[in-house]
């Protein structure tokens, strides 16, 4: 299977090159691409220089819209599986292949999980609260488990990559798109996997910002949920 | 209503209608929300000519003052006009975006074509 790996990345020249080369040696079968989200740092300058493959936005349009540059990317040069993964060295390399043979078994949507074998960094509790309400909602509306609601690990078959190039949330996508993802019938599919906390860069959120995150987030979650989406084919 | 007022009223709504037509004669302004200004003009024009509408409207409305039901209406196409605004807007930012992302994915490609040309034409030489 032709397999993309989409690495989002803003301000990470302290991680990129390793990140990189982690996934080298761990999956050579394996395309990647970087987005470079208008960093204000040397990222872009590090990844020209390594010779990396990058798409840099010229202007910065946050985690969605460099996510979708991916899924977009992923689309128009006919990928069968796209990955994203974290810049920061959060995500192991080691479960691609996992992640591919999800997808190849008939799966859609393939999330990476903490909270099934809860094991490694497991977030703060804030968080956990987030993502369980967005777990819970899901649920409720739906009848499909997803346990690491808000996981940026995730795979996607190629129906969801034509969706997702076509339309994707701009902040916290994640939730989001699993509602929808599950309210409209896809396989949606957790594998259990072992996240590590940040190696460099520091997550940008306020307090109060977090809270209009949150509702923002909770109400797009639960629309997502209630309304079956007519884009859907 | 005073005939003062009634004067000042139509004089200033022509004016304003005028710099409408002017700005979007000079194309500083699109048709579609010419349409929108305008027809907050004519309605104006219309309340300031004939009163007797709006004090129609405030017994219907059952609203004591002619003057609060005038306030009460254009509030209410204000709020009208500025989520028109937040509706354009929105499909503007979509479209933006998409042409952001299009436009990053095409530098990319070119500057690996360049690439490839340049190798090429390297080992030609």
């Amino acid at each position: 299977m032709k397999t993309l790996i989409i690495i989002p990345a803003y301000n990470e020249e302290g991680a990129i090159v390793e990140t990189i080369h982690n996934l080298e040696k761990n999956g050579k079968e394996v395309d990647y691409v970087i987005i470079n989200d208008c960093s204000k740092d040397k990222t872009l300058e590090i990844c020209r220089k390594n010779n990396f493959n990058v798409i840099n936005l010229p202007v910065n349009l946050g985690i969605g819209g460099a996510v979708q540059t991916g899924y977009r990317y992923a689309y128009e040069n006919d990928y069968d599986v796209a990955i994203q993964m974290d810049a920061d060295g959060q995500h192991d390399p080691k479960y691609i292949p996992e992640l591919v043979a999800k997808i190849e078994e008939g799966n859609d949507l393939v999330i990476g999980s903490r909270f099934l074998e809860k094991e490694g960094f497991q977030s703060t509790f804030i968080r956990r609260m987030g993502i369980n309400l967005y777990s819970w909602i899901i649920k409720v509306f739906t009848g499909k488990q997803v346990k690491d609601t808000t996981s940026g690990y995730r795979a996607a078959g190629k129906k969801i990559i034509k969706i997702f190039a076509r339309s994707y949330p701009v902040d916290y996508p994640e939730p989001e798109t699993n509602a929808l993802i599950a309210k409209n019938n896809f396989k949606i599919v957790e594998v259990p996997m072992k996240m590590k906390e940040r190696d460099s860069g520091a997550s940008s959120i306020t307090p109060i910002k977090s809270i209009y995150y949150a509702v923002k987030v909770g109400l797009a979650v639960m629309l997502a949920c209630v309304f079956k989406n007519r884009e859907m084919n | 209503m005073n005939k003062i007022l009634q004067i000042i009223l139509i004089g200033v709504t022509l004016l304003f209608c005028i710099f409408i037509l002017v700005v979007t004669q000079k194309k500083k302004l699109s048709y579609k929300y010419t349409l929108v200004w305008l027809f907050f003009g004519v309605v104006t024009l219309l309340c300031a000519i004939f009163p007797n509408i709006v004090i129609g409207i405030s017994k219907l409305i059952h609203v004591a003052e002619p003057t609060n039901a005038l306030f009460l209406i254009y509030i209410f196409l204000i709020i009208v006009i500025i989520f028109y605004i937040s509706l354009a807007f929105s499909k503007l930012f979509e479209k933006v975006t998409t042409l952001i992302q299009e436009n990053a994915i095409l530098a990319a490609k070119v500057e690996k074509l360049e690439k490839k040309k340049e190798k090429e034409e390297n080992e030609n030489n």
